[in-house]
């Protein structure tokens, strides 16, 4: 049984259509009728004759009046849906035979009947039900209505129709029996995933292809699109370090990180643009695909070996207007901040550790007296003895974030279209000290989108596009890097506000983080501005099943920072006693005094505009079992911004793109990709490149001898794909004309001469230009298994995959110091990348209830296989040539010295004289001391091996709930900065240090070595194992629990549906870190921390 | 119908055609601007590479740069100098402890060299000998002055490199690609040599100035920077780590001349002499003498401070740093200056002050001040004293008194009573003479610190002679003519110094008070092979006040050092050996 469908995007059956057809089959002019209505047909094949020869001429006439013409003389009947026509055998008396074939019924003349719908309870026409294991089958009628002899309980029906789910009811005793069928979600043979400049079946694809689609993305509260993909597919690695608002994209690599020095970052467009997608609204976005293998990505050339990510904004679709209204309310939180030590911990601690450092220093010469260390216990001091927590004093509990968006589609066959508009709020956690001076040191983000997508048939072969989307967003800092500085204060160097003024006090280290806040702000405008214009003619006339499509993008981004930076006035507290009396007199410090340094205002602006230009010719036919596909394009991309290396000169790409498909009863799948392009990046003669992709599937579950096992239910759907090709990476981050001895640039390496200290300024030469670059290349090859069993209920698909990059755009690194020049980098490198990717899934619906669970995992890994590198040949071991990118080398912690024998006994580690309580660490090369050579690879790579992702949901009725864990594994992270070094130039010290340091007492439980306050014995806080830590973590990424509200009160007030819900990211995490959030991937800096993100949704639709 | 089926497919056909054969669309436009070319259109851009050049001087080897040796000088890596005493991660102290790890010390921001920064000035250096004569609006005479400038500035590179490691690869051109084959060390010899042929190259050339006499060129080079880095060079070839029969260390076998003469030659001493004297001359035929302002309190620091134009007469280079960041660095510790006191004078020091009598004071011995009166023990010394070394009792600026003791009974009193404490009996003073109070007024502190002046000359010239004709009343007349401009009186004569070597001693100790904090008693340790000073015992004073409002001083050992051998020459970065091109590594690395 064979199935013919043809896909297009939806139409309306209002439509009016011109066909003028003499003596074509029925096929043609369906196809015909198809072309000009957008809609689908569902219908059997052995229903429909498609040879009948008919004519037809109709001048503006409705579909129906087409149908009515073409289907003239067949025994059918057919249905016009929103989107499809279905087209069944008529239900008329030869149903009758059907019913006499059962005579084995016992209670003939008795009746079963029912109505068939879909999900939303429109009628379904033409649905097969069928008695199993008898020849009993009826049809459903225009109605959705059907009438079946009665049956004994324990007979099953069956329920199935092209495009839905095939469903099995166990009959009871019942009259009635109604179903409701739903669409069949990924299983759907019909089902469309965007490629590479198109659009295939998903049923034919043979390369590696994972999609996302809005329902799933908008299940997380994040304002950042990037951070939305975060455990939604198998093959990516996200992973975000910071969440300032408006700063806050998470890094998404495309199965590992197949390149070391160059850029590793996959290349991302949003309909079919490199674009930008993080600052899209949620709601625009209809659907994210990753390209993953050569077979998908081939067609980028010169630009895809790193993976593809292709972002589909939402097209309107043909109906009645539909309005849908969003709010959104959260609060969001740190997931994490790290706990320290109060002012008399601190002193206490400081004390030690200056004991630690000099064994003979007397106590007077102790930083913190006795009088001190009451006074900070006490807290009757907090002028000059404060104790802070800088976190409670500058951070507040919570912060707000608001997301309004309202979104209008509908159409006509004549123009569709989607408008939405939304409106983002986002506030930081910093609490204001500025608004005296009438501004906020806060950081918040507030983003306005506008999208209006538009589609119009301007005749019944010819298409126009035109797509436009417009954001505007405003960020606010106050001074950079504040979160960092917090951790640079100890809780007892200032009491921060005291009076009203700013307070230093006086001490080795006088800083005051509300100093550093109070610096001034700076307040980032960027206005997004990107339109497409495309134009689609149908060419049928001159080979039937050919199109032609030209398109012409045109993108603007301005941005533009206004700030004002200020020096604010410190005073220094004293204490003064006049006659008895103790005042409090305060001194500025220094010169700063605020109408010396006043406020100076800065401003920047930078524009950037970028022309894309694609024509295409594709091509899409069918005869009989062949299935045959081809495109043929063109591209051409120019970006012109300003303040970059070459002013003026746009970064350019152009290139053809080639696809030819072909497949046999949508069994026997081939496919080739070809993409030929270039970059500017490289000289002529190796511009351009080829780069082909083939690839092959083979679905075994259509083989007429697969049927027996399906039958079985265990088997349904079966399919092995592989694919092998050449995909190409010019990105040397971001650098640009390779080839081209590099411009001298202004420097600020520059001197001075004259008693006036005047300088000319500087100037340095640029790189030398490398003559014989060309662009790195990687052959990938992809081997994968889909599988569904369970009639459809359990899915699964397996991705092996194994990548090998060559000609890796490196530095050269073995160049003696007297060339004393940047060359350009070389085609040096060579790398492998391997690993898989499962994704599983269960989906079903018991009594109502339906519900999945689905998982995926994936893995990589990957090898140096050659850098130019200077290898210490007494230590060859630390190479990073076979090795990860990424690894990190360090020395093998072994334990703390417990006393002076135990030092005398070791190793001299690194020269200087160790005592108990420092670090030991093991001799690797046995040379009887430990030095740089002693280093050795420890731990995973700093970027996630592995990424897996779990996630569940049900619904019932108008209640859904749904869950998504997601994690990482094979993930180090070295501490670093206050973290690992405590009290480091006056800094915090961790709460767990207490517990954790090394003292003669707890030489047996310390991990930590002992305090020191001048850091001379630096072996301690070396790279070593010690400070690598296990950055693994599992975490509830998001959740959600809604309820639909529908109904006729509903309607009433003139709601289509309202939804409620509740939903959060975030919420739970497990990990070791346990110190900072595990994504921050760097434990030393500090960034702006992860959110945890509660929100409430409401959504209106009209 | 037909015709136009095919008329479409054939222009279709073109488009395509003509999309594909677009390769100019990828062209980089030639665009004027872009390439070095553009640089010798305009001198104003090729003084902006000049400037440059100099960058690798001026900010590498200016001292004041913020991050070489966390501010402190390399001074304090020996006798007469600690840096911050309260954080010994002050990385200067890496040398004390021997915690310095070869890529610290020779690439490494913190470290006291950039190997490869020196390569990087001589390269410009070679781009603008090659291409200056292109320059359209640039007179011959400018023209060849630049290419004279730029052989000094190699020259000035190539001496740094010698006195840090010996013998080093020679790049004669600059080089085009990669591939050229390059990077092996050239012996000692050899490289001294060039430095004198590049001197001499650029001493030959009459467009080059002699002196800078021009207030807005100071900082360039002239003929008296070339001649007076011959004399440098001479001088430290001359020395005992370079001029000797065999190597400080016998690592190296047959490449032992990469490192050493490995025959001593007595002539060397006179050549020596005979270029500092040609020098001298040189100089003071062109106007240049030891400066003297008539004030013998600040004639010393006029002579490595003060720029031209408020009477110094003898800077034949000084290095002009930018602003320093942090002004705090260079201030004395405690109440109100509040510093972190990067550079801190020794005990060790202060011992080689005579008073202005010619006698010592014995700080053996505790010393005990008159009631009231803590500055006791400095009174009567060498003027240029108190202009290099803060200390007890000392007015810092008008109406703050450094007040650097401890109570009666050891606790924390006057500057030390602060949070802030003081921790070392003397701090530096040189350098911010008259910019006290600079964290007060916020003046600007751009210091002038001298590369080279023309009293270094004459204790070059003063030691060669020495060396060469032993102890002679001509070697006396010299030391006794710089220590006359600052008011030392008490003379130097034959008739008490009758032994090289003994007036070796003399030369060494005027070399250390005069060119102190001025980084020449590092490399001046060395190349006598006195490594053993390095070690110390480093001494510092005890000052407390007593219930009486007397002072006591009592000495200490503070500390004491390490020294290896290897420390004689400075390492190659391992990670410049690494490459694998067959540098040869220095020995004990």
């Amino acid at each position: 049984m064979l199935t013919l469908l043809i896909t297009t995007a939806a139409f309306s059956q209002q439509k009016r259509v011109t066909i003028s057809l003499n003596n074509v089959t029925v096929k043609t002019a369906l196809e015909t009728l198809k072309a000009q209505s957008g809609l689908e047909y569902w219908f059997n094949i052995n229903n429909v004759n498609l040879k009948n020869i008919v004519s037809i001429h109709l001048n503006s006439g409705t579909v129906e009046e087409a149908l009515d013409a073409i289907l003239v003389g067949q025994n059918v009947q057919y249905k016009i849906t929103k989107d499809h026509i279905a087209i069944t055998k008529a239900f008329t008396s030869q149903q009758e035979p059907a019913k006499k074939m059962d005579s084995s019924s016992k209670n003939a003349g008795e009746k079963v009947h029912g109505k068939v719908t879909d999900a939303k309870g429109e009628p379904l026409v033409g649905v097969t039900v069928t008695i199993k294991g008898t020849n009993t089958v009826v049809v459903t009628d225009a109605n959705g209505n059907y009438t079946i002899p009665k049956l004994t309980p324990g007979q099953v029906l069956t329920y199935s129709f092209v495009g839905m789910t095939k469903k099995e009811i166990n009959i009871d005793n019942q009259d009635q029996i109604n179903v409701a069928l739903t669409e069949s979600l990924d299983a759907g043979l019909e089902e469309v995933v965007v490629v590479g400049y198109g659009t295939q079946k998903k049923v034919s694809v043979t390369g590696s292809v994972v999609s996302v689609r809005s329902g799933e993305l908008q299940k997380a509260p994040v304002m950042n699109a990037t951070q939305s993909l975060a455990g939604r597919v198998s093959g990516i690695v996200t992973r975000q370090s910071s969440g300032q608002p408006g700063n806050d994209d998470a890094t998404i690599r495309i199965r590992g990180t197949g390149t070391f020095q160059g850029s590793a970052a996959a290349l991302v467009l949003v309909d079919g643009v490199e674009r930008s997608f993080s600052q899209l609204d949620m709601s625009e976005i209809e659907d994210i695909t990753i390209l993953k293998d050569a077979a998908s990505t081939a067609v980028y050339g010169v630009r895809g070996a790193n993976g593809v990510v292709l972002v589909t904004t939402k097209k309107g679709e043909e109906g009645k207007v539909k309005i849908k209204a969003t709010s959104n309310f959260a609060l969001q939180q740190p997931t994490r901040l790290a706990k320290f030590v109060n002012s008399y911990d601190y002193a206490m601690l400081w004390n030690e550790g200056q004991k630690n450092d000099n064994p003979l220093l007397s106590d007077d010469k102790l930083m913190f007296s006795k009088e001190d260390i009451q006074l900070y216990k006490d807290g009757t001091d907090p002028l000059f003895h404060p104790s802070m927590n800088w976190y409670d004093y500058v951070m507040k509990d919570n912060a707000l974030q608001q997301k309004y968006d309202v979104n209008v589609s509908g159409g006509s066959k004549f123009a569709r279209y989607y408008v939405a508009l939304g409106f983002l709020d986002q506030d930081g956690l910093y609490k204001n000290f500025n608004e005296q001076y009438g501004y906020n040191n806060n950081d918040r983000y507030k983003r306005f989108n506008l999208r209006s997508n538009v589609t119009v048939n301007l005749t019944k072969t010819t298409e126009l596009n035109f797509n436009l989307g417009s954001r505007t967003g405003i960020k606010n800092r106050g001074s950079d890097n504040f979160y960092y500085w917090l951790q640079q204060v100890a809780p007892y160097l200032t009491p921060g506000i005291w009076d009203g003024k700013l307070i230093y006090l006086e001490g080795m280290y006088a800083r005051n983080p509300i100093e550093l806040m109070s610096q001034g702000y700076k307040k980032w405008t960027e206005n997004t501005m990107e339109s497409d214009f495309g134009f689609n003619q149908k060419l049928d006339f001159i080979t039937k099943g050919l199109s032609a499509r030209v398109r012409y993008s045109y993108d603007t981004n301005y941005r533009y920072n206004v700030g004002q930076t200020r020096v604010p006035s410190v005073y220094i507290p004293s204490k003064t006693t006049t006659d008895g009396v103790e005042t409090i007199v305060y001194r500025l410090s220094g010169a700063q005094d605020e109408s010396l340094g006043g406020v100076t205002t800065t401003s920047y602006d930078n524009r950037k505009i970028r022309e894309y230009l694609e024509a295409a010719l594709n091509y899409q036919r069918t005869f009989g079992k062949h299935n045959v596909s081809g495109l043929f394009l063109y591209n051409q991309n120019k970006l012109r911004y300003h303040g970059m290396e070459y002013p003026g000169v746009p970064v350019s790409y152009a290139g053809i793109v080639g696809r030819a498909t072909y497949n046999y009863d949508t069994r026997y799948m081939f496919e080739f990709n070809l993409g030929h392009n270039g970059s500017e990046n490289f000289p002529k003669g190796s511009r351009y490149g080829w780069f082909p992709a083939i690839s092959a599937g083979w679905l075994v579950s259509s083989e007429p001898f697969f049927e027996k096992i399906a039958s079985t239910d265990l088997i349904s759907y079966l399919k092995f794909r592989s694919s092998y090709g050449v995909v190409g990476n010019d990105d040397m981050n971001s650098r640009r004309f390779l080839y081209y001895p590099g411009s001298y640039q202004t420097s600020s390496y520059y001197s001075y001469f004259g008693e006036d200290f005047k300088t000319p300024g500087g100037l340095i030469e640029g790189k030398l230009g490398n003559p014989n670059i060309t662009w790195e290349t990687a052959r990938k090859q992809n081997y994968a298994v889909d599988l569904k069993m369970f009639r459809d209920k359990f899915s699964m698909s397996f991705d092996y995959f194994f990548d090998k990059r060559d000609n890796i755009l490196a530095s050269r690194n073995t160049l003696p110091a007297m060339f004393a020049a940047t060359p350009e980098s070389e085609n040096l490198g060579r790398m492998e990348n391997r690993g898989f990717e499962v994704e599983a899934g269960w989906n079903q619906r018991i009594a109502g209830i339906e519900y999945f669970i689905k998982g995926n995992y994936s893995f990589s890994r990957n090898k140096v296989l050659y850098k130019d590198e200077a290898i210490d040949a007494s230590a060859p071991y630390m190479a990073g040539t076979g090795r990860r990118i990424n690894q990190t080398f360090g020395y093998k912690f072994v334990g703390f010295f417990k006393d002076e024998d135990d030092v005398a006994q070791w190793p001299v580690q690194f020269s200087g004289a160790s005592t108990p309580g420092d670090c030991k660490y093991s001799d690797i090369n046995g040379d009887g001391k430990v030095d740089t050579k002693d280093q050795i690879p420890i731990g995973y790579p700093t970027y996630p091996e592995v990424s897996f992702a779990m996630s569940s949901g049900l619904s019932y009725k108008g209640f859904s709930a749904s869950f998504l864990f997601q994690g990482a594994t094979n993930v180090s992270v070295n501490l670093g900065g206050i973290i690992q070094q405590p009290m480091l130039i006056g800094g915090e010290m961790l709460e767990s240090v207490k517990n954790e340091r090394w003292t003669p007492e707890t030489a047996e439980t310390a991990i930590r070595p002992k305090l020191t306050v001048s850091y001379s014995t630096n072996s301690n806080y070396v790279t070593s194992t010690l400070w690598n830590k296990d950055a693994s973590y599992v975490r509830l990424k998001n959740a959600e629990i809604g309820y639909q509200f529908s109904g006729k009160s509903l309607k009433k007030m003139g709601l289509e549906a309202l939804r409620v819900y509740v939903n959060g990211e975030n919420l739970l995490t497990w990990d070791k870190l346990k110190i900072v959030d595990p994504e921050a991937g760097n434990a030393s800096s500090f960034y702006y921390p992860q959110l945890v993100i509660y929100n409430l949704g409401l959504s209106l639709q009209f | 119908m037909k015709t136009t089926k095919y008329i479409l497919l054939i222009s279709i056909g073109i488009l395509f055609l003509t999309f594909s054969s677009c390769d100019s669309y990828l062209e980089m436009p030639n665009v004027a601007g872009y390439n070095e070319d553009s640089v010798f259109t305009k001198k104003a851009s090729v003084e902006k590479l000049i400037s440059t050049m100099y960058y690798y001087n001026h900010a590498k080897l200016s001292f004041a740069l913020d991050s070489r040796l966390d501010r402190s000088l390399l001074d304090c890596a020996t006798d007469i100098g600690s840096g911050n005493y309260l954080n010994n991660g002050y990385s200067v102290h890496k040398f004390n402890k021997g915690t310095a790890t070869p890529e610290w010390i020779s690439n490494q921001w913190g470290g006291e060299d950039i190997f490869g920064d020196h390569y990087k000035a001589i390269r410009i250096g070679w781009i603008l000998y090659d291409r200056v004569d292109e320059v359209p609006d640039a007179t011959t005479a400018e023209k060849n002055r630049i290419k004279a400038d730029v052989k000094t500035i190699m020259a000035m590179q190539y001496f740094e490199m010698m006195k840090r490691y010996g013998g080093v690869p020679l790049v004669k051109k600059r080089y085009e690609t990669t591939a050229e084959s390059y990077g092996v060390r050239s012996t000692l010899q050899e490289t001294y040599d060039y430095i004198v042929q590049l001197c001499d190259e650029a001493i030959a050339v009459s467009d080059f100035p002699a002196v800078i006499t021009d207030a807005n060129e100071l900082g360039r080079a002239s003929k008296a920077l070339a001649y007076g880095l011959k004399a440098r060079a001479a001088l430290y070839l001359a020395s005992p780590l370079f001029n000797s029969d065999r190597a400080y260390k016998d690592d190296l076998g047959a490449n032992s001349n990469l490192i050493c003469l490995m025959k001593y030659n007595k002539n060397l001493w006179k050549n020596a002499a005979d270029a500092a004297e040609t020098a001298i001359k040189f100089c003071e035929a062109n106007g240049m003498q030891l400066t003297d302002i008539g004030d013998i309190n600040l004639n010393y620091t006029a002579a490595y401070f003060y720029p031209p134009s408020k009477g110094n007469t003898e800077m034949i280079m000084p290095l002009l740093g930018s602003e320093v960041g942090d002004f705090k660095n260079w201030l004395p510790r405690g109440k109100p200056m509040m510093g972190y006191a990067s550079n801190m004078p020794t005990l060790n020091y202060v011992e080689m002050f005579q008073n202005k009598d010619g006698s010592f004071h014995d700080w053996a011995k505790d010393t005990i001040t008159p009631i009231n009166d803590p500055t006791y023990p400095y009174k009567n010394m060498d003027p240029r004293f108190k202009q290099i070394i803060c200390y007890n009792g000392m007015e810092f600026y008008k109406g703050v008194t450094l007040a650097i003791y401890d109570g009666p009974n050891g606790e924390a009193l006057g500057t030390n009573g602060s949070a802030n404490k003081a921790q070392f009996a003397h701090y530096n003073h040189k350098y911010i003479v008259g910019f006290e109070n600079r964290l007060l007024t916020w003046a600007t502190w751009r210091p002038m610190t001298p590369y080279m002046r023309l009293t270094e000359l004459y204790l070059d010239w003063a030691e060669a002679l020495n060396e060469y004709y032993g102890p002679t009343q001509q070697v006396c007349d010299i030391l006794n003519k710089i220590r006359h401009r600052s008011g030392m009186m008490a003379d130097l004569n034959t008739t008490d110094i009758t032994e090289t070597s003994v007036m070796r001693k003399w030369i060494q100790r005027e070399r250390a008070i005069e060119l102190g904090m001025e980084e020449h008693r590092y490399f001046d340790l060395k190349r006598w092979k006195m490594g053993e000073t390095f070690k110390g015992p480093i001494y510092d004073l005890k000052v407390r006040q007593l219930k009486n409002m007397q002072y006591t001083y009592k000495k200490y050992v503070y500390e004491t050092r390490y020294w290896g051998d290897q420390y004689y020459l400075h390492p190659f970065p391992p990670s410049e050996v690494n490459k694998g091109y067959g540098l040869i590594q220095n020995p004990g690395w």
